[in-house]
């Protein structure tokens, strides 16, 4: 009779069903970094001076970094010399019409389940797509520019909201924050910009959908989201890259800024590559993604549910300044194969009544390696902060590993700070009871598996959920035996 | 860095030459690896992921001395610390030196030499015990007492043997360690089968800024069972820095209980690991830190072998300037299936400028375990500070009775009741005088 | 339906049932009773398949196929159903959720079509009606924090939306309290039909004051030691077991 890691295994074995290649003829830069890159792809972009004095300014600041050890990954050192900075379908940047976009490119998200045709697309949803290094299409700008939301890419934004971009861009995440977020900051291609008004609640759900097509490229997006006083929006980014066998890096910056009374949910379905399960190629994915409460009564929440990518390194973090602000992270990673993630978040408590909640559901098969890495700083100001930290971790078959890393650092005494971490299996008995009930090995595993993920995917938007955990169970399948 | 502490390599050779001349080249082998293990390891500093939350600025500031050996010195008045005679041994240290004329062993099952007479005598068996569950060390401090050792516990107890009374290993600093490190080191056998509650002490007698510096090495064989029951009261100026390396054969039971309340700074290492299946280690901890102190410890519990539990259980009160550091980590190696491992560590802030960094860490390798921790940070109920506001008692006696039940569950502990009742008392006087106003 | 000949057991290398014997036919309703530890919930998974057990000697018919060739799911298609002693807890799986896949689950293999989700939900709102069934644990995780007469009113709902055609009722009446103990037996009556057939395993003769059953026996010592009417039930019931477990050694 099958044992329970059995069905886990034929679960886990499925195939990347997004790893196909799209042909398209592109303008790519030759592999390399120095500072006349860097000015190209500003010219590329027709930036205005000071975009490329910023570009500069973190480049040299990255000269001068070098790449965090701490985390608990492993991975050939990166030969940064190899990457490609920018790559851009020939015919696709900033089209002024959907009619205007190259066809293959259509069909390339309409096969990744995003039509790209407003008529055909999931309602009440706007996509900014990114196909290497340029935004491709973004969708409902009308719908949304009627409620006074700005949803545009980011080199777009650049040129037409240059005051936006100059008090925001870098205001949460300055460019000597870390090698990555630096690097970022010298060679950010493109991304996207959201701004909502004072008191609008955005109509729609926005999202950006990231592709990396070529070979030998990283992506380097940067994403930027103000929230003005009293406004809502709710944001989603998903990722896909085709299979290869070489490794390649995807350094993306997330900035969030939330003033008083904004709330921001942002929800990410991480499924870059992975790597086949031998470890060959796959997505080294590091990401700078921060949250600013700035304003009191501000909320800002993430939800990661992340399979893809060899290596995934990210924090997205929320700074409480504002008094009664609000910050969330919930977050399922499932490593597999030779999947390594390292990944949680960093609560820092500034203002008074600030809360936090977090939520990490990890789930290590085969031979992947999961750890959650968080930190809750309650400073001396923060009256009655509150914190409430869960990390599970579930573990398939005997060569996984999974790991807790929390720090807790409180320096208030009226805080109140819990953290919980457990470490478990699909049990024999629940595999043997789903059975019983008439369910095969797979389905049981898989309807465990999301049982155990339930407090994350409901904080997903509605839409993405069910899309959440059908990626999961694929992403399971061949796991589980 | 330079330290005239990381220089213990006179310090090493005068022992070399002198205490140790019977013990032959192997004693200097091992002091002399030592040496080169200090230069190597160098001082710790907050780069450190163990050292991140603990600064040394004050300790090396001391200057504390390694070139010392207890004089002849006539010794103060101890009676007011010595227990009650009734012991199945007391081994007595002064300064860090064994003093036999205090001490006694009254079990047959006990056999005890002091460190220093068994280096005298190179006693093989001692010898190469040494060092053998600590190695040289993770940090300078660690390898400066194997450089440098010069008096000590050896305890072993004779298989099956139950000792029914204590044995108390006391440690008092007089005003002589002012200025110096002291550096004790203890090996502790349990033979097959044997059982035996060791209570280990550390005060001090009106001595000024002192560095203690102790090392111990347990080991207990299948189907022993050791309760430790450590407390740790140094003077108000003290440096303390105690480790603790344990290891367990199959079926064997270790249970510590480690009470930190004394020392302007103190760090605590538990090092547990485990040699066969069906072994049990029980960590328990409390800690008081006011007045500026600092009380670190760090668990390191590695499962790897399969079959084993380990439990932690550590719970501190901060006020004041008063600083907690609590390092929990729990490592279940690949092939440890069936290990479970849990971990707790409870803290309560009393007031405004105190501090808490708390770290628990989960590193798990095999899927067929049962492991967790779980961490708090928060103040005092306030409800239930109202409830006895409102029964007559004052903001300060309601907070005295409330923290003496927060440590009861690891007070309760304690199987000396004289023990139990000096800590109980330490921490009432302690968090019913804190000055709410003023801190 | 069930032929049950010579099954011998062992778990760990220690046999538990050591030549049993059971005859269970179409419309009956069986009960088994016995000291504790004396093999009862052994055979009730033997039954159902769990892993774990290793089948040393005797055969398992049932409705003409060897059971010990099919998988436990493959059991269930063919409509064996096990309500466990202690049923497992399922956190984060939606009551109704769970009872809808493995209900459609059982449907495909049988080539019918699957239940649309708003028959379901009314047939599914019924039944918990019926044995009195909080509406709200329907919402819960599978047994997750329920009591324990709530998790073995889970059971029978389960096996009400599923009528099977061989039920095992593994103590189902224990920590019950009498109205939930009628409940529970009125769900069973519910589901007596010609075509189907009951195992309850209990240890009480209470439950059998509400369900009565055609034949009783008593497993002790691995082995079938005695079977009978309904006049067996209660004779243990005042004599206890003793005398039986006697008998049986001598
Ligand atoms: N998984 C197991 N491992 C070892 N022994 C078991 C296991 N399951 C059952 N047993 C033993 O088998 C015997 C029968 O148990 P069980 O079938 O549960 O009895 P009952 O249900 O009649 O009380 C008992 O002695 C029990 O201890
Ligand atoms: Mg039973």
């Amino acid at each position: 009779m099958a044992s329970p890691d059995a069905g886990v295994d034929r679960l886990i074995q499925a195939e990347y069903q997004q790893g196909f290649v799209t042909d398209i003829e592109s303008d790519t830069l030759p592999p390399g970094l120095d500072e006349d890159v860097i000015r190209a792809i500003s010219l590329r972009k027709q930036e205005p001076d000071w975009m490329l004095q910023k570009r500069l300014e973190a480049y040299r600041r990255w000269l001068l970094m070098s790449e965090p050890q701490w985390a608990s990954l492993h991975h050939p050192p990166i030969d940064f010399q190899a990457i490609s900075y920018f790559s851009s379908p020939k015919k696709g940047e900033g089209p002024k019409s959907l009619d205007e976009v190259d066809p293959e490119l259509l069909a390339t998200y309409e096969k990744l389940g995003i039509p790209l045709d407003e008529q055909k697309a999931l309602a009440g949803v706007a996509v900014d797509a990114v196909f290497d290094s340029v935004s491709v299409a973004t969708t409902f700008r009308q719908t949304l520019a009627e409620a006074g939301v700005i949803f545009c890419a980011m080199s777009e934004a650049v040129r037409e909201y240059p005051e936006l971009i100059q008090r925001y861009l870098g205001s949460v995440v300055p460019p000597q924050d870390n090698f990555f977020a630096a690097l970022n900051g010298a060679v950010f291609s493109d991304g996207t910009f959201v701004y909502v008004p004072k008191g609008v609640r955005c109509p729609m759900e926005l999202s950006t959908y990231f592709r990396i097509n070529e070979a030998n490229t990283g992506q380097f997006e940067r994403t930027l989201i103000v929230a003005e006083e009293g406004s809502q929006v709710s944001y989603l980014e998903g990722c896909t890259a085709p299979m290869r066998d070489e490794n390649q890096l995807h350094a993306a910056v997330v900035e969030l800024v939330a003033l008083d009374d904004a709330t921001i949910k942002y929800s990410t379905v991480q499924n870059w590559y992975p790597g086949d399960s031998q470890g060959r190629g796959g997505i080294y994915n590091f990401v700078t993604k921060r949250g600013d409460c700035r304003g009191a009564r501000s909320r800002i929440s993430w939800t990661q549910v992340e399979t893809g990518s060899a290596i995934t390194w990210k924090y997205p973090s929320c700074i409480l300044r504002g008094r009664d602000s609000v910050g969330e992270f919930y977050s399922v990673a499932l490593t597999k194969g030779r999947q390594q993630a390292d990944t949680g978040t960093k609560m820092i408590h500034i203002g008074e009544n600030t809360r936090s909640t977090i939520v990490s559901k990890g789930i290590s098969a085969m031979e992947g390696s999961n750890a959650y890495r968080g930190l809750v700083r309650i400073a001396g100001k923060a009256e009655n902060a509150r914190n409430h930290t869960q990390c599970d971790s579930l573990l398939i078959g005997d060569r996984c590993a999974a790991h807790t890393f929390p720090y807790i650092e409180v320096k208030n005494p009226t805080a109140q700070v819990e953290h919980e971490a457990t470490t478990s299996k699909v049990s024999e008995d629940q595999l043997f009871y789903c059975r019983q009930r008439g369910l095969s090995q797979e389905d049981a595993v898989s309807m465990i598996i999301n049982g155990f993920c339930k407090e994350v995917f409901k904080e997903l938007p509605m839409e993405f959920a069910v899309e959440a955990q059908k990626l999961l169970a694929v992403s399971l399948e061949g796991a589980v035996g | 860095m330079n330290h005239s502490l990381l220089d213990a390599s006179a310090e090493a050779e005068r022992y070399i030459g002198g205490l140790d001349s019977r013990a032959g080249d192997w004693l200097a082998e091992r002091r002399r690896s030592a040496v080169l293990g200090i230069q190597q390891l160098g001082l710790p500093d907050r780069r450190q992921e163990r050292w991140r939350y603990s600064g040394i600025d004050g300790l090396l500031d001391g200057n504390f001395s390694a070139d010392w050996e207890s004089t002849d010195n006539p010794l103060p008045p101890l009676e007011s610390v010595m227990p009650d005679g009734t012991q199945a041994g007391l081994l007595v240290f002064v300064d860090g030196s064994f003093q036999a004329e205090l001490s006694f062993v009254n079990d047959t099952g006990i056999q005890f030499t002091s460190l220093r007479a068994a280096m005298a005598k190179g006693d093989r068996k001692v010898l190469a015990a040494l060092g053998s569950l600590s190695g040289t060390g993770r940090h300078a401090f660690s390898a400066i007492n194997l450089a440098t050792m010069q008096d000590g516990a050896v305890i072993s107890v004779s298989p099956g043997k139950s000792i029914d009374q204590p044995i108390e290993l006391l440690h008092i600093a007089t005003a002589a360690a002012g200025g110096r490190m002291l550096r004790p080191r203890h090996l502790i056998t349990l033979d097959k089968g044997s059982q035996a509650s060791i209570v280990e002490r550390h005060l001090c007698l009106d001595a000024d800024g002192y560095f203690n510096n102790v090392v111990s090495e347990i080991l207990l064989q299948e189907d022993a069972r050791l309760d430790h029951q450590r407390v740790q009261l140094e003077g108000s100026q003290a440096y303390h820095l105690s480790e603790v390396h344990v290891q367990l054969g199959a079926r064997a039971n270790y249970r510590a209980i480690n009470a930190a309340v004394g020392a302007r700074w103190s760090r605590t290492e538990i090092n547990g690991g485990f040699l066969a299946a069906g072994a049990n280690l029980d960590l328990e901890g409390l800690y008081l830190a006011g007045d500026g102190q600092l009380v670190d410890f760090h668990l390191d519990v590695v499962h790897g072998v399969s079959g084993c539990s380990s439990r932690s259980n550590f719970k501190g009160i901060v006020y004041g300037q008063g600083r907690a550091v609590f390092d929990g980590r729990i490592l279940v190696e690949r092939q440890a299936q069936q290990s479970d491992a849990h971990l707790t560590n409870a803290n309560l802030m009393l007031s405004r400028g105190s501090e808490v960094d708390t770290k628990p860490q989960l590193e798990i390798l095999a899927d067929d375990v049962k492991c967790s921790h779980g961490t708090t940070v928060g103040q005092l109920d306030p409800q239930a500070v109202f409830y006895l506001r409102s029964r007559g008692l004052s903001p300060s006696q309601a907070r005295r009775l409330l923290c003496l039940g927060f440590a009861s569950e690891i007070l309760e502990g304690f199987g000396n009741v004289s023990l139990r009742g000096q800590l109980a008392d330490h921490i009432q006087r302690r968090v019913e005088s804190i000055d709410l106003e003023n801190v | 339906m069930l032929s049950i000949e010579g099954l011998r057991v062992e778990v760990e290398g220690k046999e538990i049932l050591k030549g049993l014997d059971l005859e269970v036919n179409a419309g009956e309703v069986h009960a088994i009773m016995g000291p504790n530890g004396s093999g009862k919930s052994t055979l009730a998974h033997v039954l159902a398949g769990r892993e774990g057990y290793q089948i040393s000697g005797g055969k398992l018919r049932y409705l003409g196929l060897d059971l010990q060739e099919l998988e436990i799911e493959e059991r269930a298609h063919a409509g064996i159903f096990l309500a466990m002693q202690y049923p497992v807890e399922l956190p984060g799986v939606n009551n109704m959720i769970f009872l809808r896949e493995a209900l459609n689950a059982i449907r495909r293999a049988r080539g019918e079509p699957e239940i649309d989700a708003l028959g379901f939900m009314k047939q599914v709102r019924d039944k918990a009606r019926e044995l009195n069934l909080d509406e709200k644990l329907l919402k819960r995780s599978v047994n997750a924090g329920f009591s324990g007469g709530e998790k073995k009113r889970n059971e029978v709902l389960q096996m009400a939306m599923l009528a099977p055609k061989l039920a095992i009722l593994d103590e189902t009446d224990s920590g019950l309290d009498i109205d939930a103990l009628r409940i529970v037996a009125d769900g069973v009556n519910l589901l007596r039909s010609p075509e189907r057939a009951l195992i309850l395993v209990t240890h009480y003769q209470r439950l059998l004051d509400y369900i009565q059953p055609d034949r009783v026996h008593v497993l002790a010592a691995g082995r079938i030691v005695r079977s009978g009417g309904r006049e067996l039930a209660l004779e243990l019931e005042e004599k206890g077991y003793g005398w039986l477990s006697e008998e049986a050694a001598a």
